[in-house]
């Protein structure tokens, strides 16, 4: 079993570039290490999990793969760009799902969307189109005028979803993608993202819900204070991290 | 090179028109305070009280007077834009978070913002400059060299007020800016009369102020006295603007990407 530090896919070939790699990468906010000596490779068109309990540091090593957060040491590059040096280039690929939702509250439902694609510089014809297969795509059809306040927990979810599709991404980063939704939102949630992933696209996932972890990950590395305490098939890892990994049943969902 | 320019303006384009298609919603309201506070001041300082103070540095009081005012009014717009407004959209909305979810960077947003609250700078002082103009009170050339110094006057204060955001713990934080730096400045710029009047060590001081600069450049353009304190005033106006804007950039992005 690897652990933090190592290469997570030792059997990947030479030729092929991970869609991610983390080397040597740590982040400390003060005195204290969020994130410590993470390296990892994720292969592109898998699902890679990040799990492990509340304060592991999951969110921080995303927050550092899209540019949002600085690593202290170490370096990240996404999809063949440094975030460092080409944060632009790096997220032009990337689709991106925040654990708070982050929608523009001065901005109505399709607004957010227009705006969004607009920065990703996206023409005007192709991004209307785009913007409107989306909304239908994830069942918000009827709110496109409304103000994101006025949307309840779950749509708010999905219009999220729906901005971080907007590009097509190769690579999508969802933290804790399905957090306030209800049994049967969340299958719905789960199903796009499986047909994301059939799709080709690259899904890291943090969460430290066991079942979501298990219907989509390929490979997965257990976190806990800010290291990589286990690293390998989901199996594995639970097996490798049985007492440091969170007993969360599948309702148990962080708020 | 090009390229990259080309997309760091694009970008920065995004971000000032997703505040300008905010804008729209509330342009009504917003124009009253924009337009109306600044009108107000130039009626009663220019044409109120003007007709009893004699006449200052051989010209009308009003006349002194409404160059400086002009000034006053896209330094007061773009200071609360830069500073209330952008720290709620930073702090309470996360509008800032929400753009970097995307190939923007936090220059292209910095950039964005400051043009848009240059914009904001331009509808109250293009207001007094069009009365300015309308009435006679300058000639229109080189008077319309006004809008360029707008235009400037606009981008030194965001970023000022920009980097003061960048430190703010919060709205009360900005009591200081305003009691401390800006009434100062409104004051003692030269504004309502000549810094000349403060004696010599005071009146040196002003000289730091950006808006004892800007006074005198608009009172060059509108005055027609674009002599040698006019460029001195002219190169130290660009040094605020150019130092201004580098340091609110980093400063703010060192904030909001720690």
């Amino acid at each position: 079993m690897p652990r933090g530090g190592v290469s997570a896919t030792p059997q990947m070939g030479v030729f092929q570039q991970p869609a991610v790699s983390l080397r040597a990468v740590s982040r400390r906010f003060g005195d204290a290490w969020a994130v410590r000596d993470v390296s990892l490779d994720i292969e592109r068109g898998s699902c890679f999990g990040l799990l492990g309990p509340n304060g592991a540091g999951k969110t921080t090593t995303l927050k550092m793969i899209y540019g949002f957060l600085r690593p202290t040491s170490g370096a990240i590059v996404v999809d063949g760009a440094d975030i460092a040096l080409d944060p632009a280039g790096a997220r032009a690929s990337m689709g991106i799902v925040p654990q708070e939702d982050l929608l523009d509250p001065d901005l109505d439902v399709t607004r957010n969307l227009e705006f969004h694609a607009r920065y990703y510089r996206i023409p005007r014809a192709r991004a209307i189109l785009k913007c409107r297969d989306l909304l239908s795509d994830m069942g918000l059809e009827g709110y496109d005028g409304r103000p994101v306040s006025h949307l309840s927990t779950g749509l708010r979810r999905r219009l999220v979803l729906a901005r971080a599709l907007l590009n097509d991404p190769a690579i999508v980063i969802l933290d804790e993608p399905t957090r306030g939704l209800d049994r049967k939102s969340r299958g719905r949630y789960i199903d796009k993202l499986l047909h994301l992933k059939a799709a080709g696209a690259t899904l890291i996932l943090a969460t430290h819900d066991l079942e979501k972890a298990g219907l989509l990950c390929d490979r997965a590395a257990l976190m806990d204070s800010g290291r990589i305490r286990a690293l390998g098939t989901l199996p594995e890892v639970l097996e490798a991290g049985a007492g440091l990994a969170p007993a969360s049943s599948p309702g148990d969902e962080p708020r | 090179m090009i390229g990259g320019i080309a997309r760091h303006l694009a970008g920065a384009g995004s971000v000032w028109l997703r505040n300008a298609t905010v804008w729209r919603a509330t342009w009504k309201t917003s124009l009253v305070g924009a337009v109306g506070e600044p009108l107000f001041y130039l009626l009663g300082l220019g044409y109120g009280l003007g007709t009893i103070i004699p006449a200052v540095a051989d010209r009308p009081y009003l006349h002194f007077v409404a160059p400086g005012l002009m000034i006053t009014s896209v330094m007061y717009s773009t200071t609360i834009e830069a500073t209330y407004m952008t720290f709620t959209k930073t702090e309470h909305q996360k509008v800032y978070a929400s753009m970097i979810l995307s190939p923007l960077t936090f220059a292209d947003i910095i950039l964005g913002e400051v043009l848009w609250i240059v914009t904001k700078g331009l509808i109250s002082g293009g207001t007094i400059l069009a009365v300015v103009l309308a009435t006679g009170i300058a000639p229109v050339w080189p008077g319309l060299l006004g809008v360029p110094l707008i235009l400037l006057a606009g981008f030194i204060f965001a970023s000022l007020g920009m980097i003061v955001t960048s430190v703010a713990r919060s709205y009360d934080s900005f009591n200081y800016y305003f009691t401390l730096v800006i009434a100062p400045m409104f004051f003692f710029s030269g504004i309502f009369f000549p810094t000349e009047r403060l004696g010599s060590w005071v009146g040196r001081f002003t000289q730091i102020f950006p808006l004892t600069h800007l006074a005198v450049i608009s009172r060059g353009i509108l005055g027609g006295a674009m002599d040698g304190a006019f460029l001195r005033s002219l190169m130290v106006a660009a040094l605020f603007a150019a130092a201004g804007f580098a340091i609110a950039t980093a400063r703010m992005q060192r904030r909001f990407m720690p």
